[in-house]
């Protein structure tokens, strides 16, 4: 397995255990309460997921971890990174990214190390559990600074979508051609996608009020993205807005 | 650490995910996923984009419509979309 990570797995080792070993000799009061004492139960079988989504043997990469083989390091870094930073980055913002992510795979590490992951083939729901509390914790500690000091605009920071003027431009374009797709709906199909999206009724609710079929529901909204993907192909030719197009195409979909 | 082939997220599920309408239970195999597919990073991001664009296009349709029924107030982040 290492073989196959090169020279990123070097690099990245490097780098994660300069982090490890930056805070090795603290005794992370943060890291060990935001640790997960018990990961939640093993399902049946770690492989029963609705979605596999990798083929990796857990066993082996925690085994590396615990005796602090840099390899089972840069395994787990290449592994969860780009995951980790994704999650966080979509609930909290870029602000702090990095620290974030540091402090993530310190306490995974950090736990794992002390044998606090039972069972090795849970590492996903490990990581999991670790980054959702250091969202929740993230929050918790805004809204208390927030509380203490309420002379100063601290607010929760939601992530900002459209920071800067290109992107906010790109949006509105978004938002026309989509209006254009609706305007060309019936009353009816408009007020089902008006529910659904803007006054967030669920499914099951919208069909018993409109007498939908959960098929003719699903029906709706694929070719409504259908048509949007279509138009944006067909008047939008800025590269930005085209890849955005490409993507959201019903043959892009998986 | 082979890729073995991958089951993604189905599209309908995403869009639950990202519109926070799945229970707990439903999350948990969802966010796992999200953690090792860059495929379904960049479908969900799509996702997310999709429904801020519909919910901003659909709360100012419903607004400039003469046939509503109720007044609808655009949400700031619709009316910056005007």
């Amino acid at each position: 397995m290492v073989a196959t990570m090169g020279r990123l797995g070097t690099r990245v080792s490097e780098h994660l255990v300069k982090w490890i070993s930056r805070d090795s000799d603290q005794s992370s009061d943060a890291a060990i309460a935001d640790s997960p004492d018990s990961v939640a139960p093993a399902q049946d079988e770690p492989d029963a997921s609705p979605y596999p989504a990798s083929a990796v043997n857990w066993s082996d990469l925690v085994a590396r971890i615990q005796r602090g083989d840099d390899s089972g390091m840069e395994d787990l870094y290449l592994l969860f990174s780009k995951g980790i930073r994704y999650y966080l980055c979509r609930q909290l913002g870029a602000q702090e990214l990095e620290d974030k992510i540091h402090d993530t795979f310190l306490i995974v590490v950090q736990a794992i190390r002390r044998g606090d992951l039972r069972e090795p083939d849970r590492l996903m729901g490990f990581v999991r559990t670790v980054v959702r509390r250091q969202v929740a914790a993230h929050i918790d500690r805004v809204v208390h600074s927030r509380r203490e000091e309420m002379h100063l605009d601290v607010g929760v920071r939601i992530p900002d979508f459209h920071r800067n003027p290109e992107q906010s431009t790109a949006f509105r374009q978004k938002v026309d051609l989509m209006r254009e797709v609706l305007q060309k709906l019936s009353d009816r199909d408009r007020e089902i996608l008006t529910r659904f999206y803007l006054h967030e009724q669920c499914q099951e609710a919208i069909c018993a009020d409109m007498n939908l079929t959960e098929t003719q529901f699903r029906l709706l909204k694929s070719r409504a993205k259908a048509r949007f993907g279509e138009l944006g192909r067909r008047k939008l030719q800025q590269k930005s807005m085209g890849a955005f197009f490409l993507r959201t195409s019903p043959g892009a979909m998986h | 650490m082979n890729k073995r082939s991958n089951r993604h997220v189905p599209e309908d599920v995403l869009e639950r995910y990202a519109m926070g309408r799945l229970s707990g239970e439903e999350c948990e195999p969802v966010e796992e996923h999200l953690l090792l597919c860059a495929v379904c990073q960049r479908s969900l991001e799509q996702t997310d984009e999709y429904i801020r664009v519909a919910q901003a296009a659909t709360a100012i349709v419903a607004h400039d419509s003469p046939n509503r029924t109720n007044t609808i107030a655009i949400p700031i982040w619709a009316a910056a979309a005007r």
